[in-house]
C-alpha cells in the first residue's frame, strides 16, 4: 500500500468507534464523588 | 471550552464540568484499552480506571502538559499493569479462557487490520494505534510511551514501511 493510501486506510480502521458503554454514567457517578470527597 | 479550562472547573468543583470531560474522552479511551486487551470488559475496567485515578491526581496534571498525552499515559499505565498481572497470576479456568481468547484473536485476525498490526513489534503497534486510531501529535505519543519524539517519529515510520 502506497503511504498515503495506508494512513487513510489506518485512521478508518482504527477509529472505528466502540459501543457506548453503560459504564460511562457510573464513571461519571464515581468521579463526582471523588470530587465532593476532595472538597 | 478546552480541556485546560474543564480542569480549572472541575478543581474548582464544577461537576458539569466533570460530566463533559468524562463523555469528550470515554470513548476514546475506551478503544485504546480494548486494542490494548482484546476484551471489552476488561477494557471497560480499564477505562473506568483510568478516570478514577485522573480524578484522584488532579494535581499531577501541570497546565503546560498536554491534558490528552497524561490521560492516555495513565491508561497505558494501567494497561502494561493488566498484562503483567494476567502473565503473573493465571486464572483457574486457563483452559477455556485460553479458548475464548483463541476465538477472539481468530475473529480479529480476520479482519486486515489486526493482520496488518501483528507484523509490527509491540512499540511499533503502540505507536501506530496512537498515531492513526487516537491522532496523538509525535510528541504526545513520545510523553505517552516514555521515549523522545525522534523515537516515537522513527517507531511509526518504521511501522509503515513495514506494512
Amino acid at each position: 500500500m502506497k503511504d498515503r493510501g495506508l494512513e487513510r486506510y489506518l485512521r478508518q480502521s482504527l477509529q472505528q468507534e466502540v459501543r457506548r458503554s453503560a459504564r460511562l454514567e457510573e464513571t461519571i457517578k464515581l468521579c463526582t464523588e471523588i470530587m465532593r470527597v476532595r472538597d | 471550552m478546552n480541556d485546560d479550562d474543564l480542569i480549572e472547573q472541575i478543581r474548582l468543583g464544577d461537576e458539569s464540568a466533570a460530566e463533559e470531560l468524562i463523555k469528550r474522552y470515554y470513548t476514546s479511551i475506551l478503544r485504546y484499552c480494548k486494542r490494548q486487551c482484546l476484551n471489552l470488559e476488561k477494557a471497560e475496567d480499564l477505562t473506568q480506571e483510568t478516570f478514577l485515578k485522573l480524578f484522584k491526581n488532579l494535581s499531577g496534571h501541570k497546565g503546560k502538559r498536554k491534558f490528552r498525552a497524561y490521560l492516555y499515559t495513565i491508561a497505558n499505565h494501567l494497561c502494561i499493569d493488566e498484562s503483567r498481572k494476567a502473565e503473573a497470576y493465571p486464572l483457574e479456568n486457563e483452559e477455556e479462557i485460553r479458548y475464548e481468547c483463541g476465538e477472539m484473536r481468530r475473529i480479529e485476525d480476520h479482519s486486515e487490520i489486526s493482520s496488518l498490526l501483528n507484523l509490527l513489534s509491540p512499540e511499533q503497534r503502540e505507536a501506530v494505534i496512537l498515531r492513526f486510531g487516537e491522532q496523538l501529535e509525535f510528541r504526545e505519543i513520545a510523553k505517552v510511551m516514555g521515549c523522545n519524539m525522534r523515537t516515537a517519529q522513527s517507531r511509526v515510520r518504521n511501522a509503515l514501511k513495514i506494512m
